[in-house]
């Protein structure tokens, strides 16, 4: 070892044009990063000191350069000032890191905890197959671009009144539904319908049922997220929300939904439950199924309504919500068929809903398709590890995801020698 | 880094050994291959990286299993000579890109998990006029450094036997 050195000079060997740079002289630019960051952020430096447990004059000495940043407080600092590791050390940014690191930062309430981390991971997780493989940003289909494009061009101004904000949801839903070409039938796999048109990837997870989910968009991408704690017809409402809100561009790098967020009574939220009501529930398809059933509009029983569900798999409170819009049911008929008890209703009618799906939680993992199928070829030509496959499934049990991912692939493993 | 190698060089780089955190931990549960990887490895020039002990040092102070194996090691470092630091910009910003990497979006336990490994592959990446070894535990920093040209051994004697890293004329002092 060479005495003094660091890096490669330690070694004892030359230097490259990368090593050119004097760590006084970069220590000096960290600390004038930290500095304008704590000074972005309106926090003093006693604040941030508290934060990452530094005095006050430590934290001016590391602004001034006289001190380094260790490497062990780099990670510490950058959260509490909710820029990345990168930023600090005058690296690049990278978009999905910088949208990460702001999720990291503030403190939101305990509800939004899970779904903010989780979000974080899935951004990092994107960040690190961009780097690895070089994974295209997500992509469109011709007919999502179009979608997006009318929606951007006609609904760019958010309503000023609330019966505009619900026309304003219904066109755009009706707009979907033409230019993907659905009709008005009942919607499969929302996640892969979304993820397959809108450059939008979706992600699925257990998170309570204190948050409904979160919608994180800049520009044309985008990620949503919806908490599999609710039953399924809830969830596949909260993913046709945050799609509304993403088609629509509203305001918000990260848009975050408690029950109370998604059903507040403003012109957002109300254009946004507009357009996932009659995305999932399109008022030519419901009539038709009640004609089906032989129901009456304006009459609308238990055995009915319990199809309708099972039908266009949606929860009995979205159902009873479009019902309401459309004009099939009055608003105290509506709390009437709520106040039964949705289990109740689906064990006296099976025959209209054998799987039930619509009320069931299943708490199911999905990680979006885009990244999952990047992150498996990786894995398999071993340019990637498995902590960060494991963390995109939400699986920790190593040794069986790593025979899993290996079959059939012995021949990577023999040429590499590389085994778990 | 210790400078004990006598041996002619297989080829024209030297080869140069680089312990990490996850294999000192190994080694410190297993003191005859403690014993036996010091006395093969000893051959050849070693470097400790600075990062690993203080990954070390954070390790033992976690409520990890691992934690008191950590201590062990952190004891059993004389073998490895003077630690070297890679806290050079270059190797700092590489470093941490590791990190990353290697973490795999998996939430670190403490600051510095993982951060050893990285500012060995870090610093062992660039010096390509050596070659360079690194002795590892950990799946994901294997892959890391295999992809940056860095070679990796598991600590595991079957591992090394396996590999070719143990010969004849090299005792292990125990039956492989």
């Amino acid at each position: 070892m060479v005495d003094g050195k660091t890096g490669l000079a330690a070694l004892g060997l030359t230097e490259g044009p990368l090593e050119s740079a004097e760590p006084e002289e970069y220590a000096a630019q960290v600390g004038a990063r930290v500095a304008a960051a704590r000074k972005q952020r309106h926090m003093s430096g006693t604040e941030l000191g508290e934060i990452i447990g530094l005095r006050k004059d430590q934290i001016s000495k590391i602004e001034s350069g006289r001190r380094r940043l260790d490497i062990a407080e780099l990670p510490r600092v950058a959260s509490a000032l909710g820029v990345t590791v990168r930023h600090l050390l005058g690296q690049a940014e990278r978009p999905a890191l910088a949208v990460a690191a702001r999720l990291a930062a503030g403190t939101p309430s305990e509800a939004l905890r899970p779904a903010r981390r989780r979000a974080r991971q899935l951004l990092e997780i994107e960040d690190l197959l961009t780097q690895v493989t070089e994974m295209p940003p997500a992509g469109a289909s011709a007919d999502g671009t179009r979608v997006v494009e009318q929606a951007r061009a006609r609904f760019g101004t958010l309503p000023r009144s609330k019966s505009a904000a619900q026309r304003q949801g219904r066109e755009l839903a009706e707009l979907t539904r033409h230019e993907l070409d659905l009709g008005s039938g009942a919607l499969g796999d929302v996640a892969a319908l979304v993820e397959q048109n809108f450059a939008v990837d979706v992600a699925l997870s257990p998170l309570g049922t204190e948050a409904d989910g979160l919608c994180v968009h800049c520009g044309t991408s985008a990620l949503i997220l919806a908490s599999s704690d609710f039953p399924d017809g809830h969830l596949r409402f909260t993913l046709a929300h945050e799609l509304g809100h993403h088609l629509l561009n509203d305001p918000g790098e990260i848009i975050e939904e408690t029950a109370r967020d998604m059903f507040a009574d403003t012109a957002r939220e109300l254009r946004a439950n507009a357009f996932a009501g009659h995305f999932l529930m399109p008022e030519r398809g419901v009539r038709s199924v009640l004609e089906w059933l032989g129901e009456q509009p304006g009459r609308i029983g238990d055995r009915s309504a319990v199809a309708l569900m099972e039908h266009f798999g949606v929860s009995m409170a979205a159902l009873v919500y479009q019902l309401n819009i459309i004009g099939t049911l009055s608003y105290d008929d509506g709390q009437k068929l709520r106040s039964r008890g949705v289990m109740s209703l689906i064990r006296q009618h099976q025959d209209v809903a054998p799987s039930g799906a619509a009320a069931t939680v299943k708490h199911i993992r999905r990680a979006p398709e885009r990244l999952t199928r990047r992150a498996l070829e990786a894995a398999r030509e071993q340019r990637l590890g498995l902590s960060a496959i494991s963390s995109l499934l939400e699986r920790d049990d190593d040794e069986q995801l790593w025979n899993e991912i290996m079959a059939d692939h012995s021949q990577v493993v023999a040429s590499t020698g590389i085994v778990l | 880094m210790t400078h004990r190698s006598s041996e002619p060089a297989a080829s024209a780089r030297p080869m140069v050994w680089f312990p990490d955190t996850s294999a000192l931990v190994t080694l410190a549960v297993h003191p005859p291959l403690q014993r036996a990887v010091a006395a093969t490895l000893s051959a050849y020039d070693l470097v400790l990286v600075e990062s690993v002990v203080a990954e070390l040092e954070g390790l033992a102070g976690t409520p990890d299993a691992a934690a008191a194996w950590a201590g062990t090691a952190l004891g059993q470092l004389d073998w490895l000579g003077a630690p070297v630091r890679v806290d050079d910009p270059a190797g700092t910003q590489l470093a941490v890109e590791i990190q990353e990497l290697i973490a795999g979006g998996r939430p670190l336990s403490h600051d510095m998990q993982h951060y050893g490994e990285a500012a060995i592959i870090s610093l062992a990446s660039r010096a390509q006029r050596l070659q360079p070894l690194m002795l590892c535990d950990d799946y994901d920093a294997r892959v890391a450094a295999k992809n940056r040209n860095v070679e990796p051994f598991s600590g595991s004697y079957s591992s090394l036997k396996e590999r070719g890293r143990v010969k004849g004329g090299v005792s292990w002092g125990f039956a492989g």
